[in-house]
């Protein structure tokens, strides 16, 4: 997950550190192991996601 | 014209609450309102402080060989809306079938003649049928909630992937997803947060409603929390939720 | 009588003549005349009449209602000090006061009121002005174009040139003679300089300032040098030689300040790669001896919550105190726990013995309270990365505590308390620099000089002197990553001080940066002159000192005239002063009149220690010790306001000897007594400002409170959600400003706090345990470890906590400011006074009420936005 507008918002960007060099690593942690614990979510996210793109791909 | 949808991704999401608590503060903030209820469920009515014997609404004066348009309402504090009215099943599906055309929907919309700055919002249900898919089309901005549940995730999901979201860009594009009954002291709900945010990610609005009494509370005083607990948080969110809306369409 | 003045009846014309005949012909005076002689039998009828008619002008506006309205808001704002509820006596003066003052000084509503807020006249004071800023707005819009002047530099040129032809060109502006005509012409042509250089935006108008203010006092000094000693009596060589060295000395420390802010870089972090799997691994150093296990609590799971990769993040408490509870919790959280056998070398023993163990290919330092934000090591590390002889990054931390001297200063006066001004004095913003915490450490290159040096007691200041003699380089990234709590008395203050002076004292002994291979001239600059700033307390007490050797043994230390001095000392201490407080030397920190107090303080303790060092660096134990026994309690204030009671009672027989010598002496020499006086005046304020300084209420140990200003959510017990404002935090509890009539919240209520943290949200359980007026105090309850990582992360470690804090300072009204600075050392005599004997406290009781009252009827400016014309 690349920075949005998460935790490092307004003030940073005065002292010229540009959100998209900030990558949230503990979220991106977070989420695989949210993956491990849930296996339900982990089908819907990767089958479903894939599938997505997939999808997306042919119509594009 | 401002003709914004609401609809569930699953139903009992909160679609009919979230479109009348908004349309008030819409009021509040001086916009013209019109909240057009194409859920047969027909509870948005309840929200405006409509009795609940009362059967009118529009399906149930086409039903009854009535101008639809006759149904309108106008609450005490000035939003106007049409309720869907109480009708059985058979009627139900004979309206479907039978009666709405293709472009009903927006030759009923046109026929209404409402000023630039009015805003129609239509209370879509989950369900696919003619009506609903007609309201996506028309509408200028479709927003969509869920709760952060597994379910929902699984419908969106599927939402995401089947034809009707996903055959062309249009309907993709104006989408917009605000999450509804939000616990953040359940864990369950504080991890499928970031799993909607890493699917969703731009699409999510700003604003997330959290599970509150006071909405409970509201719909069983047959009010909006605006009007029954003008403090409390929620309020606030419905009420940054509407301010939302008004600076996306003025961008 | 009036036969002794025969023009009486002849000269006295009546009021309404005067007026009268301004506007008329003297035909309608003279009917005017015969009217009134006819209508009124004498002159008192007239003027009773005349009286009336005006009360009854009066009255008519008085029932008028808006209009009796409008002139009492109109008299309300221009005499914001007078009860009109219940007039005094007193109140009778403040009005004549400030009514000379509106029509004299602060004219400005006068003009509006009398002309309806219509700009049809301009104040001749407003066109000057306005026209002097056009004129110079105008110059510094053509020489901000020069902001970049790199882009006129010609590379075939050889540099070398240019410095030569400057240096001959500067010599000759800085020795050329003056007289004092010309001289004045200089005074006011840099003054002029200095007004367009302050209009130009950006790094110029530093560079011009700091310019102008070396010139003028080189010229200063150059001047001492040439023409002003004095050597016809051993006792004035004495004094002359001794305030002519420390004047040296003073400037000296100047150049080097100077030289090292035009060197000044503006570093910009390096952005990391994509792809996290390149980033280099990082251990995590948290060394604690004997603090609480809170504190390092709040370190170690900030530590944790640094966004970096887990595999590559380690973290390592080294606890030299060898406290069981320290390793439950290690264990708790999943940290590591290192102790050794011995405790040699205290901290950097510490260091060293953990670099034996771990292997991470960076090592990061932090005192076990000095917290760093989640964003700590992706804004820091990408430097490394780029640049591969770099071996050291250090970056600057937010004091969230006030130190002693600004928890004295709070005390007085809670404004000042905003930001730590003191950060810069205490840490210099240089590319240099490595103060021992916040520190990030390549590995390698540290073991290849032996770890952190233990040799001295600065093993910070000296570990980075050995990688430069190595040749690798350091960097100063001046984004607010990190914050810290400071020492909490004064006397711990102090003592830090005067272990870092003793260290850098070592240092120049056992490992002079001025000899020895492979440092640059910049490098060796830079520790010159953090020696000196640690010496700069000899000087300072030599000024504070130095007039009294005019006053009592009648010796000219400056051997000119009074006009020459002041067109010299002057400017020359005005234009440093200038430049300093252009906050152009450490960047944001404000560098002026407090901190010239600040190091006063320090000066008399730091001073003996520092030269003792110097002449045998192997006195290491000494200071130890010192710091222990100044630690004891019951020792503060008077035993450390000591030495400076001692020098304000000189200085106050400096000012009795002056008074004597005016009036005694001869009168060509009064001036020359004035210029003494003023000096001892202004030394005593300085005192007082330090004496202030001292004044220490003992800090209540506790856990700090930052202050923030969030939204945030409160989950009630029933399912209700609440909006607050979240006011303050510490490590265990929130404190929350509610509504009070949006619902009821009852103490000892169990509720949620929902707090979010960019876009996403969490939910601690609290405890309400206070409750007043509106204020909800909440402790935080059974948090799991996840919840304690959370709320670490949405409050001390959030990336943006400490970077606004620091960002928008900007330096004070000047007048504000000086009325502040007076105030603050009355302040410090004030407190002297409440220590002495009864009968001499009612006195100065006496003084000090009476002072007041004269304060109140001092016109006041009035400030009020609705009466000035450019914001109707």
């Amino acid at each position: 997950m690349k920075h949005k507008e998460n935790g490092l918002d307004g003030p940073c960007k005065n002292i010229g550190i540009e959100n998209s060099n900030y990558i949230e690593v503990k979220e991106n942690e977070a989420i695989i192991k949210i993956k491990k614990k849930w296996p339900l979510v982990d089908q819907i996210i990767s089958v479903g996601v894939q599938n997505f793109v997939n999808q997306h791909n042919k119509i594009t | 014209m401002h003709i914004l949808c609401v609809q569930g991704i699953q139903s009992g999401a909160g679609a009919s609450t979230i479109v009348a608590n908004v349309a008030r503060i819409l009021q509040e903030l001086d916009q013209d309102v019109l909240v057009f209820d194409l859920n047969p469920s027909n509870l948005l009515r309840l929200h405006f402080n409509m009795d609940w014997q009362n059967p009118s609404g529009w399906a149930f004066n086409i039903n009854d060989k009535k101008p639809w348009n006759n149904a309108a309402f106008q609450c005490e504090q000035g939003v106007h809306f049409l309720p869907f009215g109480q009708i059985n099943y058979k009627n139900h599906q004979a309206l479907m079938n039978d009666y709405l055309s293709d472009d009903w929907l927006s030759d009923a919309l046109s026929s209404l003649d409402l000023p630039d700055k009015f805003w129609i919002i239509l209370n879509v249900p989950s369900e696919l049928n003619t009506l609903s898919i007609q309201a996506l089309n028309l509408s200028d901005i479709i927003l969509r909630i869920f709760e952060p549940s597994v379910a929902c995730l699984s419908q969106l999901i599927d939402s995401m992937q089947s034809v009707y979201i996903h055959d062309d860009n249009s309907l993709s594009n104006k989408s917009y997803y605000l999450m509804n009954k939000l616990m953040p002291d359940s864990e369950m709900d504080y991890e499928m947060i970031l799993i909607f945010k890493k699917v969703l990610s731009n699409k999510m609005i700003p604003v997330n409603i959290h599970f509150d009494e006071n909405i409970k509370e509201a719909f069983a005083h047959q009010t909006t929390v605006s009007l029954h607990a003008p403090n409390s948080a929620s309020a606030k969110e419905f009420r940054n939720c509407a301010i939302w809306l008004i600076s996306y369409f003025n961008r | 009588m009036s036969a002794i003045n025969p023009f009486y009846r002849k000269n006295k014309l009546s009021f309404d003549v005067v007026l009268l005949s301004i506007i008329f012909q003297p035909i309608i005076i003279e009917d005017w005349l015969v009217f009134k002689n006819k209508l009124f039998n004498d002159r008192n009828q007239f003027y009773g009449t005349l009286i009336g008619l005006i009360i009854f002008i009066f009255l008519l506006f008085f029932f008028h209602e808006p209009q009796r309205i409008k002139a009492a808001q109109t008299l309300k704002k221009s005499f914001p000090h007078i009860d009109w509820a219940k007039p005094t006596f007193a109140d009778a003066i403040r009005f004549v006061i400030q009514a000379i003052w509106l029509g004299t000084i602060q004219t400005k509503n006068v003009y509006n009121t009398l002309f309806f807020y219509k700009k049809l006249f301009y104040r001749p004071k407003d066109i000057v002005s306005s026209l002097f800023n056009e004129a110079i707005n105008a110059i510094g819009v053509v020489l901000s174009k020069l902001e970049h002047p790199r882009k006129y530099y010609h590379e075939e040129f050889d540099p070398y040139v240019y410095v030569l032809f400057f240096l001959l060109l500067g010599f000759i502006c800085l020795t050329v003679p003056f007289n004092i005509s010309t001289q004045i012409i200089f005074v006011i042509l840099a003054a002029f300089v200095a007004m367009i250089a302050r209009a130009i935006v950006g790094h110029l108008s530093k560079l011009i300032l700091v310019t102008l203010a070396l010139a003028v006092s080189t010229r200063y000094l150059w001047w001492r040098y040439t023409s002003t000693l004095n050597l016809d009596s051993h006792i004035d060589v004495f004094f002359g030689v001794i305030l002519i060295c420390a004047e040296t000395y003073a400037w000296f420390i100047l150049l080097l300040s100077y030289f090292q802010f035009a060197c000044t870089l503006q570093r910009k972090t390096v952005p990391l790669p994509d792809d996290a799997s390149l980033w280099p691994s990082v251990d995590i150093f948290i060394p604690t001896y004997n603090e609480e296990l809170d504190i390092v609590k709040i370190t170690t799971l900030a530590a944790i919550s640094i966004d970096w990769p887990e595999d590559k993040l380690n973290i390592f408490i080294l606890d030299d105190g060898k406290r069981s509870s320290f390793r439950e919790f290690a264990e708790q959280v999943n940290v590591g726990y290192i102790t050794r056998n011995n405790n040699f070398h205290a901290k950097a023993g510490n260091i060293n013995h953990a670099l034996m163990i771990t292997k991470g290919d960076y090592v990061a330092i932090f005192d076990c309270d000095h917290i760093p934000v989640r964003s700590f090591l992706q804004l820091t590390m990408g430097g490394f990365l780029e640049d591969k002889k770099l071996a050291l990054i250090q970056t600057p931390h937010h004091l969230y505590s006030p130190d002693p001297f600004e928890h004295n200063i709070g005390n007085f006066k809670k404004t000042l308390n905003e930001d730590s001004w003191l950060n810069g004095v205490v840490q210099d913003g240089n590319d240099l620099g490595f103060c021992g915490s916040g520190t990030i450490l390549k590995r390698e290159p540290l073991l290849e000089v032996g770890g952190i040096a233990v040799e001295t007691v600065a093993e910070d200041a000296h570990t980075a002197l050995r990688l430069h003699r190595e040749g690798y380089t350091s960097a100063y990234i001046d984004v607010t990553q990190a914050a810290r709590l400071t020492t909490e008395t004064l006397a711990e203050h102090i003592g830090q001080w005067i272990l870092r002076a003793c260290g850098m004292a070592q240092i120049f002994r056992i490992d002079n940066p001025l000899l020895g291979k492979e440092l640059s001239i910049e490098q060796r600059l830079y520790y010159v002159n953090a020696m000196l700033l640690f010496l700069g307390g000899i000087p300072r007490l030599i000024f504070l000192l130095a007039p009294l050797g005019f006053l009592f043994f009648h010796s000219y230390l400056i051997h000119a005239t009074t006009v020459e001095i002041l067109l010299y000392a002057v400017p020359a201490i005005v234009y440093s002063s200038i430049a300093n407080s252009y906050q152009c030397l450490h960047g944001k920190q404000r560098y002026s009149f407090w901190t010239k107090i600040y190091q006063i303080v320090l000066a008399w303790y730091t001073t003996l220690p520092t030269a003792v060092t110097l002449i045998s660096p192997k006195i290491g134990s000494f200071k130890v010790t010192a710091k222990e026994d100044l630690t004891k309690p019951g020792l503060f204030n008077l035993a450390f306001s000591r030495p400076y009671l001692f020098l304000v009672a000189l200085n106050l027989l400096g000012i009795a000897a002056a008074v004597y010598r005016f009036l005694s002496g001869s009168t060509d020499e009064n001036t020359m007594v004035l210029i003494y006086f003023a000096w001892t005046v202004y030394n005593l304020l300085v005192l007082g400002g330090a004496i202030s300084l001292m004044q220490e209420i003992k800090q209540v140990r506790m856990q700090h409170r930052i202050e923030v200003n969030t939204e945030v959510m409160v989950r009630k017990a029933s399912g209700h959600l609440i909006c607050a404002i979240l006011e303050d935090y510490s490590g265990s509890g929130l404190g929350l400003r509610i509504d009070t009539q949006a619902s009821a919240i009852e103490k000892n209520e169990k509720i949620h706090v929902l707090i979010s943290r960019g876009d996403r949200e969490f939910a601690f359980p609290a405890r309400v345990t206070n409750v007043s007026n509106g204020f909800f105090g909440v402790l935080l309850e059974n948090l799991t470890l996840q919840q304690q990582l959370d709320y670490i992360q949405c409050t001390y470690s959030r990336s943006d906590a400490w970077v606004s804090r620091n960002q928008y300072s900007t330096h004070d009204n000047a007048l504000s400011n000086i009325k502040t600075i007076i105030a603050f050392c009355l302040h410090g005599y004030i407190g002297l006074a409440r220590s002495l004997p009864k009968f001499i406290t009612k006195s100065f009781l006496l003084i000090g009420t009476s002072t007041v009252f004269i304060k109140t009827l001092l016109p006041k400016n009035i400030k009020d936005n609705s009466i000035q014309y450019e914001n109707v």
